[in-house]
């Protein structure tokens, strides 16, 4: 009898993370031309198959392709948080059990020619582009995002355009964050899936903006660094991704998500947090004499 | 080596040559705020209008400052505008990361 062979749990689930932000950002219902009904039909097809089909590799690459003549197409439906999606879609369905890594180096590549990029531009390293940009986002307001509000208010960038006088500590450690990101995902290190999080969360709630895909794509990929029998199950990849990505979402949401899910697991958050309740269960006693004292 | 990994390798070195800039695949490369001037067919085009003729994203646009918002790098706004414009004039002035940039015309 021939045995299947292991697919990586990883690569499912980021595809499943992916489809199901492409059908709840409204992504599988504006194509472009003619075609537009046709290409719905199909998008939302491999989409569905994607979250509930085993067979990931071919629907990826369905995905994929439809997106990446759609790309080359149309310059107008032209974006690219769509090429992201497109391009780690296509490395899943490329992907082989003896080559599982190319998810991994695609992502890694993005994050690294970001990083060098910015790490090139003096705007960067001097931070005219850190203070100028977050003085412009105080001035516009909160960016595109499912459920937001263009243009509304955002206090949060303007309260940082007052305390923000030189950008250039902000601009190096965001330099040097994505050069992080890019050895994680280059090298599989620990704590890369971690950091990826935390980068797509920071930029989403001090903008408010997904900027198009990227955040729910960039955030599905922090996938790739997790361990096959850490992986989180489809249900929970999907309930999540319905989550964040409906009209229903709030940009403090994915912060305090990530932040309820890093409290779970740290064993030094929690070690802090009984500390700092056992104020309230022994005031004005004698040391031993609390809740669970041998008496 | 098997085609996949070919096709993979392919894709992934092909992206370092991407028009030249593939560093530009992720937002924040710049930003710039900029509005447009166009003269077409006697008629005169305000940022909000050209936008709509050019097809370029409006999902940072401020109609009441006559201004929109690029995140990611102006030459894909010049590009557009080179590839769509045949017949009208075209005035660009931006700001890019808060610095006051010369008019950009076309065609020159």
């Amino acid at each position: 009898m021939a045995v299947a062979p292991v697919r990586p749990l990883a690569h499912r689930r980021v595809a499943q993370g992916i489809a199901t932000a492409w059908l709840f950002t409204g992504q599988s219902l504006v194509w472009p031309g003619p075609l537009g009904v046709p290409l719905a039909l199909l998008s939302t097809g491999l989409c569905v198959g994607l979250l509930f089909s085993r067979h990931t590799r071919a629907l990826a690459a369905g995905l994929a392709a439809l997106i990446a003549l759609t790309l080359l197409g149309s310059p107008t439906w032209f974006a690219h948080n769509r090429l992201f999606v497109c391009a780690v879609l296509a490395m899943v369905s490329l992907s082989t059990p003896r080559v599982p890594w190319l998810p991994r180096v695609q992502v890694a590549l993005v994050f690294f020619m970001a990083a060098l990029d910015k790490a090139l531009d003096p705007a960067w390293r001097d931070g005219r582009f850190v203070t100028s940009f977050v003085a412009e986002l105080a001035r516009f307001g909160l960016m595109w995002a499912p459920g937001g509000h263009v243009g509304g208010p955002n206090p949060l960038a303007g309260w940082l355009s007052t305390r923000l006088s030189d950008g250039s500590t902000a601009g190096l450690a965001v330099i040097a964050l994505e050069f992080a990101i890019a050895l994680s995902f280059l090298f599989d290190l620990r704590g890369g899936a971690a950091l990826n999080a935390l980068f797509h969360v920071g930029v989403f709630t001090l903008t408010g903006g997904t900027m198009g895909q990227f955040f729910f794509a960039g955030v599905a990929t922090s996938l790739l660094l997790v361990k096959e029998r850490s992986q989180p199950s489809a249900a929970l990849v999907i309930a999540l991704t319905v989550l964040l990505a409906g009209p229903w979402t709030h940009r403090y949401l994915p912060a305090l998500l990530l932040g309820a899910f890093a409290l779970h697991h740290s064993r030094m958050a929690r070690n802090w947090m009984m500390k700092g309740l056992q104020p309230a269960y022994g005031v004005d006693q004698p040391s031993g004499s609390g809740p669970g004292s041998a008496r | 080596m098997n085609w996949r990994l070919a096709l993979g390798l392919t894709l992934l070195l092909g992206q370092l040559a991407w028009r030249g800039r593939p560093a530009l695949w992720a937002p924040f490369h710049q930003h710039a705020v900029y509005s447009l001037s166009v003269d077409v067919a006697g008629q005169h085009l305000d940022t909000a209008a050209a936008l709509e003729r050019y097809h370029l994203p409006k999902w940072h646009s401020a109609p009441s400052r006559d201004e929109n918002w690029e995140t990611n790098d102006l030459q894909f706004v010049k590009d557009v505008i080179r590839a769509a414009e045949t017949t009208g004039t075209v005035e660009l002035r931006a700001r890019i990361n808060g610095e006051e940039q010369p008019a950009w015309r076309w065609p020159r």
